[in-house]
């Protein structure tokens, strides 16, 4: 990574910025001049913006409002494609956007208003349509009152039965529960009587339903088919609405998100001159970018914008070590695998980046742990269709490409164990294991998991050796060195325990062990014994590749025995098919997270810094 | 038929159920309590998902050395 600081005449920032922004090389960063301070060159200041930019950038901030407001309201639709040039129609569209938005916010009203008409009436020709089978035949009769409720818990009709008997002497109350399940009751009265009736009613908390104005007074039937016929006019005119907005979208949309579109780059690249300098006659920038695009980027410039461009590199400070942004750059195979690095916070600029160490890594724990060469297989389709299908997404063409990789190390692995869909292909075939059998081998698989963890725990601790040497830290470098050889010595001694061969080791690395061990304090502190500690405890988590492993392939033997008992060939093959994809999907996500896990706590806390700033460069958006 | 009861094959399957059920509670117990924490931090910040992972895959060690410990008592 480069610093570098690119100055040219004034007036060319805006499309100084524009070709920068295009090239996608540069990390703009302020900082670095006020980290300099003004001792450093005297005469740059932060650049104060000219009122024509100014003003500027108020209208467009201005304008993507009202854009955004109006296209909020306006339905998704295929709508035409503009090829207006939107620099030179801006002035144009921001008297139209006003228009329009006033139409769409007009409509986006009137809307809501039917809607909540409509949702009261359907309520209202609900009770109507229920009511109506209560009343009586001579409900058109004059001199009576019809008075509807709503009885929301059923153990309240007995209530409503009990009012309407102490106002009206005993009168017959009828309930009907309507189509949506709510109860409804029409009492019936004389209308001298009514107003007492209510009354009753409201004290007893039983709602009177209340019907709109322009069905007062009228009869009950009359009720209905007025309701109705309001209900036919709302949804026409609701659907008049959506056609007109409908209308209004094709017309409009592509041109105003095209617009959209332009002034969010034009708003981005007026935002980014906040962090420019300025002298009296030129803006000067700061920035990051990769040191291999420097003299490309200044070429650029200087073609486009003259000779009067500077683009120059600058010394990267000690003190600024800390704040340089960190770009993963790895050959074609290990590039997917930095998306497992990325989940993790940054590293700093002076740590390892440790992509190549997942790339090799996790496909071998992947393999180790789920080794059966049936779902290998699989799997190596399913990623080879996931590259195929995702070409245009890129963070799943890179998750196809690491499981591609992960299925590899599953077939070889599979081989090796023996497993093809559990012990099925070993069955068919009349052969044993090849190598070992993980259903009956669980010391030899546990020393064979510890072992790889040795190895996998010391290439950590070497990383951080090396780290520490790099950054001149050299107690912490003897440190890490002596808790290595530390851990060589106690592996030596414990696998001369387990493995007769081994024997001869043991004395001498017992000795060496008692050499290391004050190093290892008098560098490490009193925590160091501790630390070692941990180192030995990672060491046994690695246990869990033959522990997952061993679950997995019990799976598949339990899976094929299953289909052997079902008694029938065509029910034994669906039950084989449906623990078999279980227990792949199970294979898929175990070894995922667990080899994953062995990689950031394990591994990573041996060398990795993070706090690390990611590499942003300024470019423009698709 | 006269079964001998073998009590030395008793008491160490015992430890070694006792050794893994154990230490299979105490990860689940932990997840728990790191499975619901996480939850609440992945609504507000879904950026962490990464360190909810890790958090969540740390107590697995207690159940892996329990493993470790049942399989050498039985087979050791």
């Amino acid at each position: 990574m480069s610093k570098v600081e690119i100055a040219g005449p004034r007036e060319q920032l805006l499309p100084v910025l524009e070709t920068i922004e295009r090239s996608g090389v540069l990390q703009i960063d302020a900082s670095t001049r006020e980290r300099a301070g003004e001792d450093a060159e005297p005469g740059i200041r932060p650049l104060a913006l000219d009122g024509r930019t100014l003003a500027e950038r108020l209208f467009l901030e201005d304008l993507k409002i009202k854009i955004e407001r109006l296209l909020e309201l306006l339905p998704v639709v295929d709508a035409r494609e503009s090829y207006l040039s939107p620099a030179r129609a801006v002035n144009s569209v921001a008297t139209l956007v006003a228009k329009h938005l006033e139409a769409a916010e007009a409509q986006a009203r009137r809307r809501e208003a039917l809607q909540a008409e409509l949702a009261a009436l359907d309520r209202y020709l609900v009770f109507l349509s229920t009511v109506q089978s209560l009343a009586p035949r001579d409900a058109g009769r004059a001199g009576l009152e019809y008075i509807g409720v709503e009885v929301r818990d059923p153990a309240a009709l007995e209530q409503l039965t009990r009012v309407a008997g102490s106002v009206l002497l005993g009168a017959e109350v009828r309930t009907a529960r309507a189509e949506d399940g709510s109860w409804f009751g029409l009492l019936t009265t004389e209308q001298e009587l009514a107003d007492k009736l209510k009354e009753g009613l409201r004290g007893s908390h039983i709602p009177e339903v209340a019907l709109p104005a322009y069905l007062a007074g009228l009869p009950l039937p009359a009720k209905l088919e007025v309701a109705r016929t309001r209900r036919g006019q709302l949804a026409a005119e609701l659907a008049s609405l959506d056609r007109d907005a409908s209308e209004l979208a094709v017309a409009w949309r592509g041109m105003y998100g095209n617009v959209l579109a332009w002034m969010r780059h034009r708003l981005a690249l007026l935002r980014t001159s906040a962090a420019v300098y300025e002298t009296d006659r030129c803006f000067v920038l700061f920035g990051w970018m990769p040191s291999a695009g420097v003299e490309g980027l200044r070429r650029v410039l200087v073609e486009r914008h003259g000779d009067a461009m500077v683009v120059e590199e600058k010394e990267i400070l000690r003190q600024e070590l800390e704040d340089v942004p960190v770009a993963l750059r790895n050959p074609p195979y290990f590039r997917p695998f930095e998306l497992l690095v990325r989940l993790l916070p940054t590293p700093r600029y002076t740590s390892i980046d440790p992509t190549p160490f997942v790339g090799i890594f996790f496909p071998l724990f992947f393999g180790m742990i789920l080794g059966d060469a049936g779902y290998g297989l699989l799997l190596f389709l399913a990623a080879a269709g996931l590259i195929c299908f995702a070409k245009a997404r890129r963070t799943l063409r890179q998750a196809g490409q690491i499981l591609l990789a992960c299925s590899l190390y599953t077939i070889v692995f599979g081989a090796l164990y023996g497993e093809f869909f559990g012990e099925l292909g070993a069955r068919l075939l009349g052969r044993e294991a090849p190598w070992l059998d993980r259903r009956t081998a669980i010391l030899p698989m546990i020393y064979f998991a510890v072992a790889v963890g040795v190895v996998h725990v010391l290439v950590g601790l070497a990383l951080g050796f090396a780290s520490s040497i790099r950054g001149h830290r050299k107690r912490e470098a003897l440190a890490r060195l002596s808790s290595m050889l530390a851990l060589l010595c106690l592996a030596g001694v414990l696998a001369s325990y387990f493995a007769p061969v081994a024997e001869l080791i043991r004395k001498p690395m017992l000795m060496a062990l008692l050499v290391i061990a004050p190093v290892l304090l008098l560098t490490g502190g009193l925590l160091a014994p501790f630390e070692l500690l941990r180192h030995v405890g990672n060491v046994v988590s690695y246990v869990r590749i033959m522990a997952v492993g061993l679950a997995s392939v019990l799976l598949a033997y339990v899976a094929n025995r299953l289909a052997g008992a079902a008694g029938s060939a065509w029910v034994g093959v669906v039950v084989a098919v449906l623990l078999h994809a279980f227990n792949m999907v199970l294979g898929v996500f175990a070894p995922t997270i667990h080899a994953l896990r062995l990689h950031y706590v394990e591994f990573f806390s041996k060398f990795i810094e993070t706090g690390g700033r990611r590499y942003q460069p300024l470019e423009k958006a698709d | 038929m006269d079964a001998v009861l073998n009590w030395d094959k008793v008491l160490m399957a015992f430890a070694a159920a006792l050794a893994l059920g154990v230490s299979a509670l105490a990860t689940a117990w932990v997840q728990s309590r790191i499975g619901a924490s996480g939850a609440g931090a992945l609504a507000e910040k879904p950026e962490l998902t990464a360190t909810i992972i890790i958090l969540l895959a740390i107590p697995e060690t207690i159940v892996i050395l329990g493993f470790v410990i049942a399989a050498m008592i039985l087979l050791g």
